[in-house]
């Protein structure tokens, strides 16, 4: 990495160009939040995270991240190959309805889940009728997070499973392994790598949704705030102690997600060239 | 085990890729499927091995109608050109695999013994013996490829498939694999097809060669039959060098070049001379306008004292004649 495509000069100037760009987008307003959480100590801090709305915040979070990660693991795997290698004619279809959540805005998300399972939507009343509450609750929530963080996965696994192609699977099934053998053995280990980036993205996403569960969950504090909304809500009520801690729990989640991520593609790289 | 193709057809949408084929490969012989790109051979050998159907038409491997069978009931060792290797597997787990799925977690264990002595014996037959434990990603082209054929012979098939195996190496190991792959068949005898666009290739390899173009079989027959006997212009053409005069073919050796003087033989200009080794190749003008290429040995251009802007004579003899055009 000693040579580079530019001369030492301008390739400083881009690195510096680069880092300052790093800078004013990332770097100081994360250390801003960092600084002002951190002002008057750790106390405070400490106070505002262990609160009961808090410490409700934060495990809701990690609840619907354990429902909407893994469901959106298997469908997306499931998908990809039903885009890659299925035979039907629909396939372009189930791709375009999995782009779906990037293109839509989140708040039109929950506004839409809203009119379908809200009190005057279209299943609303007959599901409260059978005792199952979606709007306003939990089960909403898990919804609008399963909506957004849907087209990660299949997005990460439908470019691998191209790459790796059909002839493996040939060989498999040359070799007497049956479908399903085939895809434990073969298939699923040759995207291991896919699945484990997508998961990551994934989880990253459920973490900090914040306009569809917003609206679809009525954001009741101790009952369906997420933590991205109790932050707001600790803002909005000028408690900027309590709504900068909970941003740093959130930052340091993020940040816990990304370094497993990285630690991930780093032994990718290190497996693509020593086994 | 003898496989019969019996009128097969196959379409990929309007393509035609398989016209009504019918072939015969007897028992233990060593064949080739030979044919431009798009001849349809490598579609043959997938229909063989069930990872095609065929739209009509029968495939029998051995007594057995096997037209409705998956691949993974044919019994079938298929080698492909790019490997088609288990990336993440070693090499030992990529041989062993044909030998794993067909047993039960259980009985996998009961029998690790042997299966591990099975995949020893498979490595030292492909001579990647020490190489157990490494990554496909590790090994060279020709290395990857012996290994894939370890994986195929594995489970013991009762036909060796072989898609372009040796296209994607370089021309040495190409060469040498080849040998080895004739070596092999020597010593185990099961019955082999293998898939090339290189009319040499199969002539080297091959004891009986089936010859493709355009979805049809043109001729089956051994290497010497095909070279000496062309059922047509187009076989002669492509198992061969061959000099299109206005009345017909010609071998390049079957052209006579002598001194220019002799009264019977017609005036050609020399154009080029290429020395490939032992052969010369000859490029000549005929006082009509017609190119052709003689085929000499070494000892014949040097009495001859070939060079660009000579005048000699050639004898063209009579062109090839075909049993059927």
């Amino acid at each position: 990495m000693s040579e580079g495509l530019l001369p030492r000069p301008a390739r400083l100037g881009a690195r510096s160009v680069a880092l300052a760009y790093l800078g004013v987008l990332l770097l100081a307003p994360v250390g801003m939040i960092f600084y002002r959480t951190f002002e008057h100590g750790v106390s405070p801090v400490w106070n505002a995270l262990t609160s009961q709305p808090a410490v409700h915040a934060l495990l809701l979070t990690l609840e619907l991240i354990a429902i909407a990660v893994p469901l959106n693991t298997v469908f997306g795997v499931l998908a990809a190959m039903w885009i890659v290698r299925g035979r039907s004619r629909g396939r372009w279809l189930v791709g375009l309805l999995i782009d779906l959540p990037f293109a839509l805005s989140p708040v039109v998300v929950g506004l839409a889940l809203l009119l379908v399972y809200g009190d005057n939507g279209w299943f609303g009343n007959t599901l409260t009728g059978e005792g199952v509450q979606v709007a306003f609750a939990v089960p909403g929530m898990v919804l609008a997070t399963c909506f957004v963080s849907l087209p990660y996965v299949t997005r990460e696994c439908v470019p691998a499973l191209r790459e790796i192609g059909t002839e493996p699977e040939e060989a498999a099934a040359t070799l007497g392994a049956s479908r399903w053998q085939t895809f434990w053995r073969v298939t699923l280990p040759a995207l291991r790598w896919a699945v484990v980036y997508g998961v990551v993205l994934t989880t990253a996403r459920s973490l900090g949704e914040f306009g569809a569960v917003s609206i679809i969950s009525g954001d009741i504090e101790g009952k369906t705030q997420s933590l991205p909304l109790y932050v707001q809500d600790r803002y909005a009520n000028f408690d900027t102690v309590g709504a900068y801690s909970a941003s740093m729990l959130l930052a340091a989640l993020a940040l816990a997600t990304l370094l497993l991520m990285s630690r991930f593609t780093r032994h990718r790289s290190t497996t693509m060239t020593t086994g | 085990m003898a496989i019969e193709i019996h009128d097969v057809r196959k379409r990929f949408g309007d393509y035609t890729a398989l016209d009504q084929v019918s072939v015969l490969v007897p028992d233990g012989s060593l064949t080739a499927l030979l044919g431009p790109s798009g001849s349809g051979k490598s579609t043959l050998l997938r229909v063989i091995a069930g990872l095609e159907r065929p739209d009509t038409g029968r495939v029998y491997i051995g007594e057995q109608d096997v037209t409705d069978r998956p691949a993974r009931e044919r019994g079938v060792g298929f080698v492909f050109q790019h490997y088609a290797a288990f990336k993440h597997m070693t090499v030992r787990d990529n041989v062993a695999f044909g030998l794993d799925v067909r047993r039960s977690r259980r009985a996998r264990r009961r029998e690790r013994a042997g299966i591990d002595a099975r995949v020893r014996e498979l490595l030292a037959l492909v001579r990647l013996e020490g190489l157990e434990d490494r990554y496909p990603d590790q090994l060279s082209g020709g290395q990857r490829q012996r290994m894939a054929l370890a994986r195929a012979l594995a489970p013991d098939p009762s036909v060796l498939l072989l898609d372009e195996p040796f296209g994607a190496l370089d021309a040495q190991v190409r060469a040498e694999l080849r040998d080895w792959l004739r070596r092999l068949h020597d010593e185990i005898h099961v019955t082999t097809i293998v898939v090339t666009h290189d009319q040499e290739e199969a002539m080297d390899v091959a004891a009986q060669i089936v010859v493709m173009n355009a979805g049809r079989i043109e001729q089956c027959g051994s290497p010497r039959e095909l070279y000496e006997h062309p059922a047509s212009e187009w076989v002669m053409g492509f198992v061969g060098p061959v000099n299109r005069l206005q009345d017909g073919l010609r071998r390049p050796h079957d052209v006579q070049v002598l001194e220019w003087g002799d009264s019977d033989a017609d005036e050609a200009l020399v154009q080029r001379v290429v020395h490939l080794g032992f052969e010369v190749r000859v490029e000549l003008l005929l006082a009509d306008g017609q190119t052709l290429r003689a085929q000499l040995t070494r000892e014949q251009a040097a009495e001859l004292e070939l060079a660009p802007g000579e005048i000699v004579g050639v004898r063209l003899g009579s062109p090839s004649a075909f049993t059927m055009v």
